[in-house]
């Protein structure tokens, strides 16, 4: 049961209480009312009965007859009145005969015996039965109102007066008290009626602001109970009679503070479920997340093993595993094919059996020793021998840590450098060339000139001959007549006209320059073309004796073109210098560096030529076990910042196409690493350079590769 | 006539004075060990030709250039060296006539100077003489300007694009042709076609030359707008046209008809100089020609004492451009004072010159009666007619092609 229809019930109770309550007030107050009116009644009998009492007593006492009395009696009581003429009567005790009636003096002296009321009740014998029972009592009966002819309902009382044989009574109109009662019930009724419809209105108002409420509550309560997830709206916490109540009481009610503070409980459920569906949505992404993650992970272990399996099948290298046992564990593609032996016929087997030809005698003890190497190791020298043609290896030997695998064994790494081998050597050959090249136009340039004058001599030379030798077969001729007799003047004549015409003087001057000076140019020409031979020989990749003297003056040479413009060369060589074991092409290549940069530098102090020519001193001695070169220029100097850079390959100070950055770098590693010297500079800004190298005169022990 | 030679080696002078010993008569030589000798002798007396080394201690051979090009501009400038470097060339581009390459025989060097000198005296105004030895370019329309350092800027340029818009040019084939006959590319013969003096220099040399060295210019058109250059670069075309056409039709062999189309894209050359150096007593001359009917070689001889053609010969002379170019540029008007009497690109510029002008093509006078001495003395005398056909076919041709564009 709702509790809606509880409180009905509890409504309906009070109304249906309410209701027996004033029935039985009604019922009080008619009990009431009729005890008044008999009291009344008695009252008003006893009033009557005493003026009896009175009349009897005069007769008593002898004032007055009975018949008097009684008389006076009977008139007393006829003149009573009460209560809108409400009236007395007497009757006699014996028999039922009217002695009196106020209202109906016409029923005086009559028998009345035969009188029934409507009800077929014999009123005057009911009167003197009670009155003769119980000496006074009240009767019930139907009369006629006076002037009326009605009989009504009319209680009396009657009391008997035995001296006389009287009764006498009055009575009320049953009507007239019925009427006042209807007219209070009415009344009573109606406030009755009234206060339950108020009482009904309000509670049911009251309980439905109360229930639907409630009810909202529960509904909501039971949705969400039920897990409809999302949640109504909020409970309308003031309803029209509501807020009247409100205004009314001045406050608010318990409910609406339930529905505020379901409300409240709602909006704050709300938020835990927003917080927690956010949490939970939070939670989900994570798990999606991490599980993405994990997955991606796995992907990119997968991706990465794949990926370190695909390198190590596409890398260049070949790759060798080599695990504790001596065995094969990896063989990559590279290796397949370097060593044109299957990975399938070789994993597993021991390294010494793997099917490559070893050139070297000692490989077996190199290989042995690859157990020894605690990290790392390199082996520079092994060739194998493939399709009868020897190969060169670069090898990579890196100890497995026992941490990373158990077996610890040992990766063999490398390339087939053959190819390589060979391009170098092509490559220090262009090196050479490019050097040539790019002396090639000062050299054309220092060939062109004598050239130039060779020819203008030889064109002035030729075009002297033809009048000399004109002048020769003159003098022949002259000779001949000179021996038959005298010479003849036309001769003469004539040889004075060839003298004239040839400048005969101007010949026998210059003729002789002109020879020696293109001879001088030949000689020019071919000092340089040797020079440059000289220069440009490929050499041999071994070191060989050296004179280095004669190596710096050939260098000078070629580079002339170079220098002559801006300075003048002083060479301070040592006559006694020994011979040094060199790489000639290198070595040259390393002083007409620096030979070209000390023009370079000297050019910057003295521009294109404009002021007084710089000085490049170039001088060699010997110094204990080595060779000293130093090169001295009276140029611009290197700047103390850039002095630690100079030897960097690609570091350059000249404008873009004028340097390559590479001449010192060079330098430097032939010296170093090619010729174990030493190269170092001292240099001061606005005074000059000078270039040391340091040749030591012994070959060092390790044969240089070209 | 006088020469300096200029080289710090005093074996190449003594060379050369030794050589040259037999110019005597014809030249007087000096000989310089270095450019501030040089100089200090040139200040002295004038000079008429500088030779000299390019590599020089102290003063080089450009920076002389520069200073001769500054202080005595009417002296021609050459160079003999033995540098054959490309910077050297785009160094020397701008300050000398002709470069001339060690070693170098005496030939050509003696040939080189006479060609450069031959003309020396046809001009006689040597405040022009100065102007034109001064000259680097010669201005192109800036039309034409434009449409080649477009080409060269381009993604994709193409040298067969590039030699056409400068074969069509009268400025720019002189300049190329300066370039290309110079000694620096190493070639020793004449060349008279611009497409392939293009070729020669090569497409990355002619872009460093155009973009960096600015061998070519432009016209300020502001200046020259009322004596209607894009007339007259469309007379020297269709001359050129015509003069090829003409060589064609006495069945030459293909260098003479190139020859021939080149002498006549350039045979009014000095007309662009006078333009574009003196623009203001040109307008004057030429409107003497529009309003008093003056022939227009009066005309130039009364306002600036010179005429286009001793300009344009004396210009092409000192930037050693063939000899025919120069006789042409020379001569056009006037074919029977040239020394040669048979038919040359002379003769073929004069007839197609004397034609165009009848036609659409003229510029600035319609005159120019054909020299029939010339003809007859060249055998010639009866190609009047046929050769007029073949010009006013040209002409129509390149008519028709202006309205179809």
């Amino acid at each position: 049961m709702g509790l809606k229809r509880q409180f009905e019930i509890i409504v309906i109770t009070a109304a249906v209480g309410f209701l027996v309550l004033a029935g039985f007030d009604m019922k009080t107050e008619h009990t009431r009312m009729l005890d008044e009116k008999r009291q009344q009644a008695q009252t008003l009998t006893d009033l009557a009965y005493g003026l009896i009492v009175h009349q009897y007593q005069l007769e008593v006492s002898g004032a007055i007859s009975r018949a008097e009395a009684q008389e006076r009696a009977v008139t007393a009581i006829q003149a009573m009145r009460y209560q809108n003429g409400n009236y007395y009567w007497v009757i006699r005790l014996d028999q039922p005969t009217v002695v009196t009636n106020a209202a109906r003096p016409d029923l005086d002296g009559q028998d009345l015996s035969n009188y029934p009321d409507p009800r077929g009740k014999a009123v005057l014998a009911e009167f003197i039965k009670v009155a003769r029972q119980h000496g006074s009592g009240f009767v019930s009966y139907y009369w006629p109102q006076p002037g009326e002819q009605k009989p009504v309902p009319k209680l009396s009382f009657v009391k008997a007066f035995v001296p006389w044989g009287w009764i006498v009574g009055t009575g009320i109109y049953m009507d007239d008290l019925d009427i006042v009662w209807r007219d209070k019930a009415i009344s009573a009724g109606l406030v009755a009626a009234i206060s339950m419809t108020v009482l009904l209105i309000v509670s049911l108002s009251i309980s439905s602001s109360i229930f639907t409420r409630l009810h909202s509550v529960v509904e909501r309560m039971r949705s969400i109970s039920e897990g409809h997830g999302d949640f109504p709206g909020r409970i309308q916490s003031v309803v029209d009679t509501e807020s009247v109540f409100r205004h009314v009481l001045g406050g608010r009610d318990e409910v609406s503070m339930l529905v505020d503070g379901f409300n409240r409980m709602l909006g704050e459920i709300r938020k835990r479920d927003a917080r927690l569906q956010q949490h939970e949505r939070f939670l989900e992404q994570e798990v999606h997340k991490r599980t993405a993650d994990l997955q991606s992970v796995n992907l990119q272990l997968e991706k990465a093993h794949e990926e370190t399996e695909v390198f190590l099948e596409a890398m260049p290298s070949f790759l060798i595993g080599v695990d504790a046992n001596g065995r094969i564990a990896r063989w990559n593609r590279a290796a397949e094919n370097i060593f044109g032996v299957s990975k399938k016929s070789v994993l597993g087997r021991p390294f010494a059996d793997c099917g490559i030809k070893w050139l070297r005698a000692d490989m077996a003890d190199e290989i042995a020793r690859w157990w020894k190497v605690e990290t790392y190791h390199r082996c520079e020298d092994a060739s194998f021998e493939k399709n009868q043609k020897p190969r060169f290896l670069g090898l990579h030997i890196r100890r497995i840590p026992a941490a990373i695998k158990e077996s610890a064994g040992f990766v063999v790494t490398g390339a087939d450098i053959t190819d390589r081998k060979f391009l170098e050597q092509q490559v220090n050959q262009a090196n050479r060339l490019e050097a040539v090249g790019q002396l090639a136009a000062g050299i054309a340039h220092e060939i062109n000139t004598p050239t130039q004058y060779v020819a203008d001599n030889t064109t002035f030379v030729k075009s002297s001959c033809e009048p000399i030798m004109q002048l020769l077969v003159l003098c022949q001729n002259m000779r001949h007549e000179a021996a038959a007799g005298p010479i003849s003047p036309a001769l003469l004549c004539r040889f004075d006209e060839l003298v004239k015409a040839c400048d005969l003087p101007y010949l026998e001057k210059e003729l002789p320059n002109a020879i020696d000076q293109s001879l001088e140019g030949l000689r020019r020409i071919s000092w340089i073309v040797k020079a440059m031979k000289e220069f440009s020989h490929p050499g041999s990749n071994e070191k060989l004796p050296l004179d280095i003297n004669r190596a710096i003056e050939t260098t000078i040479t070629v580079a002339r073109n170079e220098w002559k413009y801006v300075a003048d060369v002083v060479t301070d060589l040592d006559p006694s210098l020994p011979s040094v074991p060199c790489l000639q092409g290198e070595f040259n290549q390393v002083i007409l560096n620096l030979l070209v940069n000390a023009a370079h530098a000297i050019a910057g102090v003295v521009g294109d030529g404009a002021k007084a020519k710089g000085k490049i001193t170039v001088a060699t001695r010997k110094v204990d076990d080595s060779v000293e070169i130093s090169i001295h220029d009276t140029g611009t100097g290197i700047p103390v910042e850039i002095q630690p850079r100079i030897f960097e390959p690609f570091f350059t100070t000249k404008p873009v196409g004028k340097g390559t950055g590479q001449g010192l770098s060079l330098a430097h590693s032939t010296v170093v690493k090619r010729h174990h010297g030493q190269i170092w500079f001292e240099s001061a800004v606005g005074e000059g350079t000078t270039f040391h190298i340091r040749l030591p005169l012994e070959a060092h022990a390790i044969a240089a590769t070209a | 006539m006088r020469l300096i030679f200029v080289d710090d080696e005093p074996l190449v002078l003594q060379g050369l004075r030794r050589s040259l010993h037999t110019m005597r008569a014809e030249w007087s030589m000096e000989f310089a060990n270095s450019g501030a000798e040089a100089l200090r002798l040139m200040e002295k007396e004038p000079f008429d030709v500088v030779v000299t080394d390019m590599r020089m201690p102290e003063m080089d051979g450009s920076q002389l250039m520069e200073e001769v090009k500054a202080r005595h501009p009417r002296t021609i400038r050459l160079v003999l060296s033995g540098q054959s470097s490309q910077e050297a060339m785009l160094r020397l581009i701008a300050p000398s006539h002709q470069y001339l390459s060690k070693p170098c025989n005496l030939d050509e060097l003696k040939e080189r100077i006479t060609k450069a000198c031959v003309l020396r005296d046809l001009l006689e105004n040597s405040a022009i003489k100065a102007v034109v030895s001064g000259l680097a370019t010669i201005p192109s329309l800036p039309v034409i300007y434009e449409q080649v350092v477009k080409e060269l800027h381009s993604t994709d340029p193409s040298v067969t694009r590039i030699a056409t818009i400068i074969s069509h040019d009268a400025g720019m084939t002189a300049k190329i042709l300066q370039l290309a006959n110079s000694a620096l590319l190493g070639v020793r013969r004449h060349i008279s076609n611009p497409v392939q003096a293009v070729s020669l220099i090569g497409l990355d040399m002619i872009r460093a030359l155009v973009i960096s060295v600015h061998i070519f210019s432009q016209f300020n058109e502001e200046q020259v707008k009322d004596l209607d250059l894009p007339q007259l670069w469309k007379h020297s075309l269709a001359t050129a046209s015509a003069a090829r056409a003409i060589a064609e039709f006495e069945h030459c062999t293909k260098d003479m008809m190139d020859a021939c189309f080149t002498a006549g894209l350039l045979h009014d050359i000095g007309k662009l100089v006078l333009i574009g150096n003196l623009p203001e007593k040109y307008k004057t001359a030429v409107a003497r020609v529009m309003n008093e009917g003056v022939p227009l070689i009066d005309a130039e001889r009364e306002c600036l004492e010179c005429t286009h053609a001793e300009v344009g010969a004396y210009l092409m002379g000192i930037w050693g451009l063939p000899h025919a170019m120069v006789e042409a540029a020379a001569w056009h008007h006037l074919p029977s004072v040239a020394p040669s009497k048979h038919f040359s690109p002379v003769t073929a510029v004069h007839a197609a010159d004397s034609f165009i002008s009848a036609g659409p093509f003229s510029h600035l006078s319609r005159e120019h009666p054909l020299d029939h001495k010339h003809l007859e003395e060249a055998g010639l005398a009866d190609r009047e007619a046929a050769w007029r056909k073949v010009c006013m076919d040209i002409s129509d041709s390149l008519k028709d092609k202006e309205l179809g564009q």
